[in-house]
């Protein structure tokens, strides 16, 4: 009976497969619209925003006095840690309202929940990479010095925080359609993170103590990971993959799992 | 009659496609998470050769006990601060290449990791080239330090207690010997350089001495200073004396005839004194240029080096002093907090540790896979 059935199973997921990528495509595609249509600058404004915090970043330090750690240029370290902290943070606040902003959609049925976060999770990906590789080529004309040591690492880094950012989402999202209060609860959690992912330090300079604590934080990770692939002369010893994998999975399966147990409420309303 | 045929085939079939769904999960459950953590368990288990752990901490101490600052600890990442700048070079020789090669050849390192006792998972290559090595190197030693204490902190792992503390000896000795090499040198450097700088100084001072020795020995005037003052004090006295003689013959002149004897003898010490007096002043102004005040011209600027050199090579000697207690005082010296433990049973690979994490990691990895495929079969079913 096994045998009898699993061209019809292969069968299913392909159709399946095939017309999720194809609701994802057509989501993504709708967001890159939605996502800044009430501004004017519309899409300029992901590009401005990193460099605004750069700025910032870049106007303290020179008035503090300090350089960047490791000898890496000032500008590069400061945006090799604001876009993988942008690309989690970012991502998950996008994908934490992916059904609220969306719920129209819903209303078709090749529409599920869970497209919807994958749609933004990709956007904001991408959206993200496209951003780091402009503002560090930016960088790059300017300084005349384009070295990348490990362009894999790099991506790697990228990735995993964009995975992460999804999946947290993911969480977020569906605990946001059991209790409004979530959404609410957002902004005061992500709000430490900013300061504790290495945007401005490196994990190798913290004492022993605050890194140990620290380093709970995957987005740390990311960035650590980040810029141990872009610069020669600064290597993440505290950064683990594994780790950030680890909590990809943990928040992906609890995820997944809530999203099966509130797709019901979503689709009532 | 029709009506309950179909019912109960239809309960039938539900009951099947339940039957059906719950022989799939038992399957996909004993595949994806019994089979790996069964696995697991049978290889650490049964099969991991259990590798023994050997702990030891130090540090590097200097002689002022810089290193004990909590200020300077503070940027002790920084470069600058040398005590925490000695720490992390300490650390970068134990994870070095050349620790390797030296636990290679004369420690038996591959011999101990290529046994053939060894688990085939766990053993080094006996074929494994220089950077495999180096990772597997990496993978069995590992040091860390921690920044508010400022001290290492040494684990290697080995397949028995006493190896794993012999390497870990060896490495602690190696590095004992780099830190005293590196302060070694630094205290040679500033004391070689304080000793050149104060041989300078001697010879400079001979030189001066020997020039004023030789111009003495050409002017046979030990002192010409010490001359010019007595012939001005000679002087000074000879001209009180032709004052108080002129004085004198005037007063004879006016009571005496002019050829008495008494004014002839005055007259005649008159002029005695008065050649006395131009000889006195040849001698210090001189004629054809051989006089004392040229001689001082010539002696003044080789005595003044000599007084200059005399004054260099007393700073050259004390910044000599200076330089060696310096030195002294900025020698390393690595301190063993702990010596390296000799472990009695081993600590790894933890059973249950290890077997939990497969078992944790592959029950979500499944939830994952079946959730995210339930998902995607879900948009066919539209």
């Amino acid at each position: 009976m096994s045998t009898a059935a699993s061209p019809t199973v292969a069968s299913t997921f392909l159709t399946g497969l095939a017309t999720q990528l194809r609701v994802i495509h057509a989501v993504a595609l709708r967001e890159t619209r939605t996502r800044f249509g009430a501004h004017q600058l519309g899409y300029l404004w992901a590009i401005l925003e990193p460099l605004f915090w750069i700025g910032t970043f870049w106007g303290l330090f020179a008035l503090a006095g300090r350089e960047a750690p490791n000898g890496m240029p000032i500008v590069a370290f400061l945006a090799t840690g604001v876009i993988p902290y942008e690309i989690a943070m970012k991502t998950a606040d996008r994908c934490a309202n992916a059904i609220s902003g969306n719920k129209s959609l819903l209303f078709y049925p090749q529409v599920k929940t869970l497209d919807l976060v994958i749609a933004r999770g990709t956007l904001e990906g991408a959206t993200y990479g496209a951003i780091f590789l402009i503002i560090l080529g930016g960088e790059a004309l300017v300084t005349q010095h384009f070295v990348i040591d490990d362009v894999l690492l790099v991506c790697v880094g990228l990735g995993l925080g964009c995975l992460f950012g999804t999946a947290l989402g993911l969480v977020l999202c569906t605990l946001s359609v059991l209790s409004n209060s979530v959404e609410r609860l957002r902004g005061p959690l992500f709000r430490p993170v900013f300061w504790m992912s290495g945007l401005f330090f490196t994990a190798e300079s913290l004492p022993t103590n605050v890194r140990d604590f620290m380093l709970w934080n995957p987005v740390l990770h990311c960035v650590e990971l980040v810029r141990d692939g872009w610069f020669a002369s600064y290597h993440a010893r505290h950064a683990s993959i594994a780790y950030v994998l680890a909590c990809i999975v943990v928040l992906l399966f609890t995820g997944l799992t809530l999203e099966r147990v509130v797709r019901a409420k979503v689709e009532v309303t | 009659m029709t009506g309950p045929l179909p019912a109960e085939r239809r309960s039938s079939t539900a009951k099947d496609l339940r039957r059906l769904r719950a022989r799939r999960l038992v399957l996909r459950m004993s595949l994806g998470v019994v089979l790996p953590t069964a696995i697991a368990s049978i290889y650490v288990g049964l099969v991991a050769t259990p590798e023994y752990e050997s702990v030891s901490s130090f540090t590097i101490q200097s002689a002022d006990g810089v290193s004990a600052s909590s200020v300077e600890l503070l940027f002790a990442a920084m470069p600058g601060s040398s005590a925490g700048r000695d720490v992390l070079l300490v650390q970068e020789h134990v994870r070095s290449r050349a620790m390797l090669q030296h636990l290679v050849e004369e420690h038996g390192w591959l011999e101990h990791y290529q046994d053939a006792d060894v688990d085939w998972f766990g053993r080094l290559a006996t074929d494994a080239t220089l950077e495999e090595r180096y990772e597997h190197f990496l993978e069995k030693v590992q040091v860390e330090h921690d920044t508010q204490s400022g001290t290492l902190t040494l684990l290697v792992k080995a397949y028995d207690g006493d190896t794993s503390k012999r390497f870990a000896d060896a490495i602690l000795a190696a590095s004992e010997a780099m830190v005293n090499t590196l302060a070694q040198r630094a205290r040679e450097d500033r004391i070689e350089l304080a000793q050149t700088e104060l041989n300078r100084a001697e010879s400079r001072l001979t030189a001066a001495r020997t020039a004023v020795l030789e111009a003495q020995n050409e002017g046979a005037e030990i002192n010409p200073m010490a001359s010019a003052a007595a012939i001005l004090e000679l002087r000074g006295e000879l001209e009180a004396e032709l004052a108080r003689a002129r004085a004198e013959l005037s007063a004879m002149r006016s009571t005496y005839a002019p050829t008495a004897p008494e004014v002839v003898q005055q007259q005649q010490r008159v002029r005695a004194l008065e050649r006395q007096l131009d000889t006195q002043r040849g001698r210090l102004a001189g004629d054809e240029g051989r006089g004392l005040s040229e001689a001082i011209a010539r002696f003044e600027p080789l005595v003044a080096e000599k007084e200059f050199a005399e004054r260099a090579y007393g700073s050259a000697l004390a910044s000599l002093e200076v330089a060696r207690v310096e030195a002294h005082r900025q020698h390393r010296y690595l301190v063993t907090i702990a010596p390296p433990s000799s472990p009695d049973a081993p600590t790894h690979p933890r059973f249950w540790y290890a077997v939990l994490t497969v078992f944790v990691a592959s029950f979500f990895l499944l939830g994952i896979g079946t959730l995210l495929a339930a998902s995607v079969r879900e948009h066919a079913q539209v």
